[in-house]
């Protein structure tokens, strides 16, 4: 469980803002942080990784206060058991895929556990090979594993995915639920893209002008429970048609497309690899029994 | 996606069911059956306010004198706009409550001798409208 309760001034570009974090997130959760730029959603990870310190309140994790601002506690970045994966990978780009997860270990980097993570995603066959020369799935990869080497409780991505494209990204959030559950990591995400929120997350929470303004599902979220159509799913779109008047949207929904006739007014700025509600009323669909 | 603003003027429950009477703009009334009733959804309450949505696909249009249809649903309008495919036609059709889309054949468009300025009424199926809050 992480108990966070924060507050800090921030001199975000175009004004400063004030943070004011009030968080309990169960351990063994994967929570996104969602919310405009500029809200304070990186802020709050480097709070909690201990790279920007708080004016105020307390953090504690698993019952150990990492911070407490009035009786001066506040254990150092290497001191918290967190990994951390950036935008932007932040390798080292004169150490090879390998060296870059040994450093990630510190001085005692287990051969072993360097072995089976690069397994786990896939970079046996690059362990050799310099940054510059990956492409950025692959970097990201790296980037992964080597936040996973010192054995973290806690794993924050800010944005990892954002920089790739979408059959890339789908990779690595496949990747990255299965290190968040065999690592029995608690996970802090933040993320703009709809479909990967409601793949990954198990709660979302919204932050507004640095407070958390909602907390709730994906679903509870983003889909519009108030129309009343019982026939509601959420997909993401992967192929607009034009059909004489008409459009038709295919939709994929978990691992199944389903098209949609559309008005052009309708679909007016929706684009491939945007997140969807499909809705009908119960009234329209057929059941046929298999087997 | 034809929706339209009113309020709820009438909801007649019967176990899962309801069949809600809206009231829209100019005193016209769309009834929508739905899978809810006052004890499932907050907003299933008389005089809350709600839009109603269906689709121009699910719109049937009639010429004004054609009688015993089943539907309660039945906007009269007249035809400001037609758009034409081969197979389908969207009909845009100017009614006191706004302008309704519909779908419907090409070939029926020519059966019904449908041109801008004709009155023709949309009708639409009480399960096929749908709700929401404002």
């Amino acid at each position: 469980m992480i108990g966070c309760r924060v507050e800090k001034d921030l001199n975000a570009s175009g004004g400063g803002i004030h943070l004011s974090l009030n968080l309990d997130i169960p351990k063994g959760a994967l929570v996104t942080l969602y919310g405009k730029s500029g809200v304070g959603k990186t802020s709050a990870l480097r709070i909690l990784a201990g790279l920007l310190t708080p004016d105020t309140g307390t953090i504690v994790v698993n019952g150990k206060v990492w911070f407490d601002a009035e009786k001066k506690i506040n254990l150092k970045p290497q001191q918290r058991k967190i990994g951390f994966v950036f935008q932007d990978y932040a390798l080292f780009p004169n150490m090879t895929v390998r060296q870059n997860l040994e450093y990630g270990g510190g001085r005692q980097s287990d051969p072993l556990l360097v072995d089976s993570l690069m397994d786990m995603v896939a970079l046996k066959d690059l362990q050799g090979r310099l940054p510059a020369t990956l492409s950025g799935g692959q970097k990201q990869r790296v980037a992964l594993a080597r936040a996973l080497v010192q054995k973290p409780d806690i794993l924050l991505l800010d944005e990892p995915l954002s920089a790739l494209d979408m059959g890339i990204r789908a990779k690595l959030q496949d990747d990255i639920l299965r290190v968040h559950r065999e690592f029995g990591l608690t996970t802090l995400l933040i993320s703009h893209n709809l479909g990967e929120i409601y793949r990954l997350s198990d709660r979302v929470i919204m932050m507004e002008g640095g407070k958390v303004v909602k907390e709730a599902t994906a679903d509870e979220l983003f889909a519009d429970r108030d129309i009343s159509g019982k026939f509601k799913f959420t997909g993401e779109v992967v192929r607009i048609e034009e059909a004489e008047i008409l459009f038709i949207v295919h939709v994929l929904i978990q691992n199944q497309v389903v098209k949609v006739v559309s008005r052009a007014s309708e679909i007016e700025g929706l684009q491939i690899g945007d997140t969807v509600l499909v809705a009908s009323k119960a009234f329209n669909p057929v059941l046929y029994k298999l087997g | 996606m034809n929706k339209f603003d009113g309020h709820i003027a009438e909801i007649q429950t019967h176990e899962q069911l309801s069949k809600v009477t809206a009231v829209l703009e100019g005193g016209l009334r769309i009834q929508a059956m739905v899978i809810e009733t006052p004890d499932t959804a907050d907003y299933m309450v008389e005089g809350g306010k709600i839009s109603v949505h269906f689709k121009e696909t699910e719109v049937i249009l009639c010429l004004p004198e054609t009688s015993g249809i089943s539907e309660p649903n039945q906007v009269q309008g007249i035809i400001v706009s037609l758009e034409s495919g081969v197979l389908l036609t969207w009909v845009c059709l100017q009614t006191k409550i706004g302008d309704i889309g519909a779908v419907i054949p090409s070939d029926a468009v020519k059966a019904l001798d449908l041109s801008i300025g004709k009155k023709a009424v949309a009708c639409v199926k009480t399960t096929e409208v749908m709700l929401s809050v404002i």
